[in-house]
């Protein structure tokens, strides 16, 4: 078996380690999607199973049916087990609040609304800030500040952009597409609850779309932006 | 020796399979609908192959060579590069080399340097001589080489 030890100038080193690096990714991307492809591979083999003239394994139908039953279940427990609560685009947070998008298939530079469900919602506050996120290993990380303070256009910021601590309402809140490449990303808001030190979260997924056909996304020079931070306000859109 | 059934199998390299279906194809979707049509296959052969694991590896990686010299497939795989999870600079430089190099190139630098298979080894599997496989190993670290450093 060849080792890296045995490569023969640093190219090949780079080059191994990249296929190494991709496979990994490539079981991140997948812990969220293992349903549909083995959902589909339960079908596909069930056809060929089926197929007349084909000898028949009675064995392998309840089999796959199972294996796939627990990839399923292992990857609800696996992802229940991440470093946050909320796992889809209206699972609950441990609060039972959930967090809807007003659109889930977005364009960067677009605004959308986030609304905030749950039992007795005037409890809550949110500071004016929510995180854009992207999965990272078995967690998730903070991409952008999605910052709105109650009026105005939301903004995205920085992450080391400092934000005002001013508590808006928790529902419904705007915010802005950063510029990311196409793929899913998760938009995570905290919230305290009453009086107490006590705070919860809640998120949803929304999945950002190619732009137009020649238009990439980028952040443009904001043009008149004013108020707290303005110089770490970007703009995101299509260009 | 105990005979492994097909789900045993499908269990066990499913996984591996996708993953070198990703790398040669760059697409997570066209790596899962390639393995699956590969597994079909070897659901029809079952009885007949000796070697699961390595029918499926030349299955599958057939399978990308054919997909990838399809154009409308191409457009498809450097579509969804773009969708890439960015990690390293480094990664990211490297990955996108890799997607702009032909699929037979980059399909005998996965068997090569992912799955660690011999000159030999990769020409019994894409069905060329060996001293192709070397030569085509060669000329594709060559054009990976001259991409970064341009």
């Amino acid at each position: 078996m060849l080792r890296p030890e045995n490569d023969k100038n640093p190219l090949e080193g780079r080059l191994r380690h990249t296929l190494h690096a991709k496979a990994g990714e490539f079981d991140i991307l997948t812990s969220e999607s293992i349903p549909t492809p083995h959902v589909k591979s339960h079908h596909e083999v069930s056809t060929a199973l089926a197929t007349p003239g084909r000898r028949l394994n009675w064995v392998a139908v309840p089999l796959v049916g199972i294996v796939i039953l627990a990839v399923v279940g292992l990857t609800v427990l696996r992802s229940d087990s991440g470093s946050h609560s909320s796992v889809s685009s209206r699972v609950s947070s441990p609060e039972s609040y959930t967090m809807t998008a007003s659109d889930e298939r977005v364009l960067p530079g677009q605004t959308i609304i986030l609304t905030v469900d749950g039992p007795d919602l005037a409890r809550l506050s949110g500071g004016g800030d929510a995180y854009f996120e992207k999965r990272v290993g078995d967690g998730w990380r903070r991409l952008y500040k999605l910052v709105w303070y109650g009026q105005g256009d939301p903004t995205v910021q920085r992450l080391d952009a400092t934000t005002l601590f001013l508590p808006v309402q928790a529902t419904p809140f705007p915010v802005l597409i950063p510029a990311v490449p196409p793929g899913a990303y998760r938009i995570t808001r905290l919230f305290d609850v009453g009086s107490s030190d006590r705070k919860t979260r809640a998120s949803t997924r929304v999945t950002v779309k190619k732009c137009p056909l020649g238009q990439r996304p980028t952040f443009v020079e904001a043009a008149a932006v004013s108020g707290p931070n303005a110089q770490d306000v970007l703009t995101p859109l299509c260009v | 020796m105990e005979q492994r059934t097909f789900e045993e199998f499908y269990r066990e390299l499913y996984a591996p399979m996708t993953k070198v279906a990703y790398l040669m194809m760059g697409s997570r979707q066209l790596a899962e609908e390639l393995v699956q049509d590969a597994f079909i296959r070897l659901y029809e052969h079952f009885d007949d192959v000796k070697n699961p694991g390595g029918f499926l590896r030349t299955v599958v990686t057939r399978l990308c060579i054919n997909a990838s010299n399809r154009q409308a497939m191409e457009r498809q795989r450097v579509t969804l590069l773009d969708s890439r999870v960015y990690t390293d600079p480094d990664i990211d430089e490297m990955w996108d080399r890799l997607a702009a190099i032909s699929a037979d190139h980059r399909v005998v630098l996965v068997l090569r340097y992912y799955e660690d298979l011999s000159h030999r080894e990769i020409a019994r599997i894409i069905g060329r001589p060996t001293a192709t496989v070397r030569t085509r190993v060669a000329r594709a670290l060559r054009e990976l080489r001259r991409g970064l450093e341009c």
